[in-house]
């Protein structure tokens, strides 16, 4: 059976930005700006610290920006598929889930359009580092929240939605594990106990279990066709 | 507005606020004002270069670039729309060439720095020049197809009469741009590739007209 289009989508949005972390690292590694070591246990180093110095740079840079405009284009599916599956409509709250989420895909452009070294020496920078940490945070805690929000909308309606077993239980797990990771972070910071380890390694769980999030959509996705939906908005005149 | 309309739109304003800010931060930070279109004072390439200017222009070309993608994969699925017998293969190649131009662009944008001297020219002008030859290439084509449609009474569409100057345009400002900068008239080169890249994203945004009763239809989209 052919890969439909959303399932591409799901391929794409979840795969591109982990396989650029891996890439921008090791070529960050290779040129000594960064630490040999595993950064989801050492937590030796960033994820912006790999796009800091070329080429990793232009890696970072192309790889994440083109993956934000894919993770609008997976939060757009997942609302015709709400609305395909679903009867009656999911209702104004997750659409506007849905937009709080796009939008956040859009800052993490802001964020990494930023990155280079043009960001060196960081004393010098501050204006540029607090705009990509700020913009970075936004995206983090947002998409986090917004994905967490949503996998407890799929669970509760996972008859309807035909979430069940595996399909609902990988997005519970990931879910489960980007809240924990947030809420440990909130306490710690208002608690003034974080540490860099904290800090780095929690960047790095959360930015790849927030990719991995958007393929499990894809046993979810195998028999949704985007343009069906299209086609029944079309004859009741709702335009999408 | 339905999604290929948005996506017909999307690109061009990606792209063009990308430029239009970029050139309005120039401006505040120069004494004289600069319009590319009339003197040619700065080239597009050179625009992406310093801070905070680069900042905008690849948050404007990068999606642009990659939402342009999109376009291409739109523009399959109506060729399929309006001509359900094409062969598979025709639509498949200009999906994968759209998403070979859309790349180029992005690498090209991204080897984009400010430190000049380290900038990696070649591979910039070599990725930009892909992106603009896949793209006219794919234009050029696109026309063709719709000329045919036009001629077998199959579908007129109003976008023809404007999409056939606009590729005739490309066709010479792409020579006169390469005549012009072997010939060392950098000014008049730059002009010309700042009328190219707006009469290419005109033609991107010409599909408006003929997509306003088009609702996404993929051979490969139905139900198996």
């Amino acid at each position: 059976m052919r890969i439909t289009v959303p399932q591409r989508v799901c391929l794409v949005a979840s795969l591109v930005p982990v396989l650029t972390f891996a890439v921008s690292y090791l070529l960050s590694a290779s040129g000594a700006h960064v630490d040999w070591c595993n950064p989801y246990l050492d937590g030796c180093t960033t994820i912006t610290a790999t796009g800091i110095y070329y080429p990793a740079a232009y890696v970072l840079r192309a790889g994440i920006v083109s993956s934000a405009v894919v993770f609008v284009l997976w939060w757009y599916c997942t609302h015709i598929w709400l609305k395909d599956v679903k009867d009656p409509d999911p209702g104004w709250g997750i659409k506007l889930l849905i937009w709080i989420a796009s939008l956040a895909s859009l800052t993490l452009v802001a964020s990494m359009v930023v990155l280079g070294e043009n960001m060196v020496p960081s004393s010098d920078h501050r204006g540029l580092w607090n705009f990509h940490s700020i913009t970075a945070v936004v995206f983090f805690v947002f998409t986090s929240f917004c994905q967490i929000i949503m996998t407890l909308y799929m669970w509760r309606h996972r008859d309807v939605l035909s979430t069940t077993g595996f399909r609902i239980s990988a997005k519970m797990l990931l879910a489960v594990i980007q809240a924990l990771i947030l809420l440990v972070l909130i306490v710690a910071v208002t608690l003034g106990k974080e540490t860099e380890w904290l800090i780095n390694t929690s960047e790095w769980w959360i930015a790849t279990l927030c990719s991995l999030f958007y393929l499990t959509s894809y046993s979810d996705w195998k028999t949704f066709r985007l343009t069906r939906t299209e086609q029944k908005l079309a004859k009741t005149g709702d335009a999408l | 507005m339905n999604l290929p309309r948005a996506l017909a739109v999307a690109p061009v304003v990606f792209v063009m606020l990308g430029l239009g800010v970029s050139l309005y931060l120039l401006g505040q930070s120069q004494e004289s004002s600069c319009n590319p279109w009339l003197t040619g004072c700065i080239g597009l390439s050179e625009l992406g270069v310093p801070d905070p200017l680069s900042f905008v222009y690849r948050a404007g070309l990068l999606p642009g670039a990659m939402l342009l993608a999109f376009w291409w994969y739109a523009m399959r699925s109506w060729i399929a729309d309006v001509e359900p017998g094409v062969a598979n293969d025709y639509s498949a190649w200009l999906t994968a060439l759209g998403f070979a131009a859309a790349a180029c662009l992005i690498i090209s944008v991204s080897l984009l720095r400010p430190e000049v001297d380290q900038l990696p020219w070649a591979a910039h002008y070599v990725f930009m020049a892909g992106f603009v030859v896949i793209q006219l290439y794919l234009q050029a084509r696109l026309v063709q197809r719709q000329w045919g449609w036009h001629q077998d009474g199959v579908l007129k569409t109003a976008s023809l009469w404007l999409r056939v100057p606009l590729v005739l345009l490309q066709l010479i400002l792409v020579p006169v741009m390469l005549i012009c900068w072997i010939a060392g008239k950098p000014e008049l080169a730059n002009m010309a590739s700042w009328w190219l890249a707006s009469v290419m994203m005109l033609f991107v945004l010409s599909s408006y007209l003929d997509w306003g009763a088009y609702h996404l239809l993929l051979d490969d989209e139905s139900d198996t």
